[in-house]
């Protein structure tokens, strides 16, 4: 057989290529908490180390755009994935993530939704065998060397042989949630030395006023509700006090979000705005003592 | 052959195809704004383009939302009012689905479509638990033709460049895997059986690869050189052509108004006649002997400028340095389809052997990427 120079050529500068690359993609040892631009819809990436977390996945394909970007490339293994609520501007994404990435835990309520993608999603996280946890306020993320705090829902949610058996819903004898899903959405914080951010799902004022209680100071907010009026009461902004409010929102969504009043609110205090609609990707990293945007 | 043997085969060919063609089933007319039911089994994995999906059902097209997942040998029943689309079908948009039980029996060919369709779906797991997105895609788009689950902004970047091509499994695919089989069987089998295995191998990937005109096309030209070879024939790629042509518009004369039948035949055409005219080009000369880019250069010249008029005419437009981008990734092509086989391969036995083999085609992939990317801005 002969061997050209060529083919020598190309596979020499592969090996290179792949070795370069490799060392290139190599994680720092600081948090790094990365809002991905995926239009209207959260998509929350948090790196520690490799430890990678995700919290929701957007309305579409994009989050699969940030997380090929910012986890090292032969790594297609996820920690932790955490479904806030399972609206389709948080799940859908997730759908697409969970046939592409070995994700070790999901963290979700567990109650039912009637809508194709949600549908989709739990038959995957069945077939899959995904470990899945319904958490509740108090309880405490350890994965690798990033710590979350859940502070709401305050009770858990559902029933969790939703995700443990493909059954009919009727058959398992479980019905569909009817109420405000957004009023059930996951909030976490993560904290990492002094660094403390807020990660709120889609809540409203309510929600806020319950989980404001025991909380005081945090560096980064992520606006609840892309910045729906009903939520980011002033009183909850004036309890937490957030040096960057953090919006995940489109570009020109029919539901007008962010609204002026919310906007209005964050500027009174003096917050920060960085919004993924203008400002593209945002990423924070932090290395336990202090913190900036990049 | 004479003149008057000529008139009599083009005589005979027309009268063959006239008869054909009245034999074709009619599409049935719907009135404007007729609600239809079809009751149908899906015969076809269907294609997932951003946020909705694309299947067609009993001859009709449907377009839905991207949730829930259909797919082959599904029974459905699509409830919605069809609009005519420009190449004389129907289609639907957003039409009321639902997914029932069939107790009718299905016929062993399509138990048989189900289960390479299925295969198909493994190996492009493989892909996707291996790499990251786009390479995952366009990995599964070099190997397999896949055009499903393609990021959307990068399928767009491929169209404009003119590179979209590469995820449309053909030639190149049939040349390289009949290339690989004969060789491998040869070292094991008597030479005529292994020529047949191989045969049976390139029907398998036809049908593995979505059995698209272009790949029916280079299937039935591959099967004929093979043929040749084993009857000790000269292979001789224009007849080949002119047969796989004539049997699929014999079979289906739909095929004539298919987009990719065309520009599969014209490429074809382009490689076979105008590109040793192009490397034999005196002031081109340089050029197309530089090394890695510059045979690719000739090939895509030459294919392109048998493409040019389809494009312009049925996409309004062309892009002028599509054939320099083309130069530019083309020659990892063969490297991809090899390493991404033998990942697939690998893959389907252990997840972990099948990534290792994946990961090594990281930087071509990414190489790619980052050049249609460029060129698309």
């Amino acid at each position: 057989m002969k061997i050209s120079l060529k083919s020598l050529f190309v596979a020499l500068s592969l090996a290179l290529a792949l070795i370069l690359g490799a060392i290139l993609s190599l994680p720092d040892q600081n948090l790094h908490l990365i809002f991905c631009d995926v239009g209207q819809g959260d998509a929350i990436l948090i790196i520690k180390g490799t430890t990678q977390v995700l919290i929701d996945g957007g309305p579409g394909e994009k989050v699969l755009g940030c997380l090929s970007n910012h986890l090292p490339f032969w790594d297609k293994d996820l920690e932790m994935v955490i479904l806030t609520h399972p609206e389709y501007d948080h799940i859908t994404g997730l759908v697409s993530v969970i046939e592409r990435y070995s994700v070790k835990q999901l963290s979700s309520n567990s109650l039912l939704a009637e809508s194709g993608v949600f549908n989709n999603f739990r038959e995957k996280v069945v077939e899959r065998k995904i470990p899945v946890f319904s958490p509740k306020a108090g309880e405490k993320i350890k994965i690798g060397n990033l710590e979350m705090e859940i502070l709401f829902p305050l009770e858990k949610l559902g029933n969790e042989i939703v995700w443990k058996s493909g059954e009919n819903p009727q058959v398992l004898g479980l019905s569909t949630y009817t109420g405000n899903f957004n009023e059930t959405a996951i909030v976490s914080l993560l904290e990492f030395g002094n660094f403390r951010a807020l990660l709120t799902g889609d809540i409203g004022a309510e929600q806020e006023g319950e989980i404001a209680q025991e909380l005081e100071g945090v560096d980064i907010l992520k606006v609840a509700h892309h910045g729906s009026k009903y939520s980011t009461s002033e009183e909850f902004l004036e309890k937490i006090k957030p040096a960057l409010a953090v919006i995940s929102v489109g570009a020109s969504n029919r539901y007008g979000h962010p609204t002026s009043e919310v906007l209005e609110r964050l500027r009174n205090l003096g917050v920060e705005i960085l919004r993924t609609d203008i400002n593209g990707e945002i990423e924070v990293v932090s290395d336990g003592k202090s913190w900036y945007t990049k | 052959m004479s003149f008057r043997n000529w008139l009599l085969t083009a005589l005979f060919l027309n009268l063959l195809f006239f008869l054909r063609w009245k034999t074709l089933p009619t599409l049935p007319d719907f009135k404007p704004g007729q609600e239809i039911k079809i009751v149908a089994f899906l015969r076809e994995e269907p294609k997932i383009i951003g946020s909705s999906q694309r299947f067609s059902l009993a001859g009709i097209e449907v377009k839905t939302y991207r949730f829930p997942d259909y797919h082959y040998n599904d029974y459905l029943i699509v409830i919605g009012t069809p609009k005519k689309g420009v190449t004389k079908t129907w289609s639907l948009e957003f039409p009321q689905i639902s997914k029932t039980e069939n107790l009718q029996k299905t016929g062993i060919e399509h138990k048989i479509f189900a289960s390479i369709s299925a295969w198909r779906q493994k190996i492009e797991k493989v892909y996707r638990f291996s790499l990251p997105e786009p390479q995952a895609s366009l990995m599964a788009g070099i190997v397999l033709g896949s055009k499903s689950g393609f990021p959307q902004d990068f399928y767009q970047a491929l169209r404009q460049t003119g590179t979209l091509h590469v995820v449309v499994a053909s030639g190149m695919n049939i040349s390289l895997l009949g290339g690989a089989l004969v060789p491998f069987l040869v070292l094991f089998l008597r030479r005529k059986l292994a020529l047949a295995l191989a045969f049976l191998g390139i029907w398998f990937y036809v049908l593995l690869a979505g059995g698209e005109a272009p790949v029916i096309r280079a299937g039935i030209m591959g099967s004929l050189a093979f043929l040749g070879v084993g009857l000790g024939r000269e292979k001789d790629a224009v007849r080949g052509l002119i047969f796989a042509g004539l049997l699929m518009l014999f079979i289906n004369p739909n095929y004539l108004f298919d987009l990719g039948f065309q520009l599969s035949f014209a490429a074809t055409v382009g490689i076979l006649f105008v590109y040793p005219k192009i490397k034999a080009w005196e002031p081109g000369r340089r050029f197309f002997s530089l090394p890695l880019f510059g045979d690719e250069l000739a090939v895509t010249l030459a294919a392109q400028l048998l493409t040019l008029p389809i494009m312009v005419f049925s996409l309004g437009w062309f892009n002028p340095i599509s054939p320099l981008v083309n130069a530019i990734v083309l020659w990892t092509i063969p490297w991809l389809m090899g390493i991404g086989a033998l990942g697939g391969l690998f893959g389907l036995l252990s997840r972990t052997l099948g990534q290792l083999f994946c990961l090594t085609a990281y930087p071509l992939l990414t190489y790619f990427i980052e050049m249609v990317k460029l060129f698309s801005r």
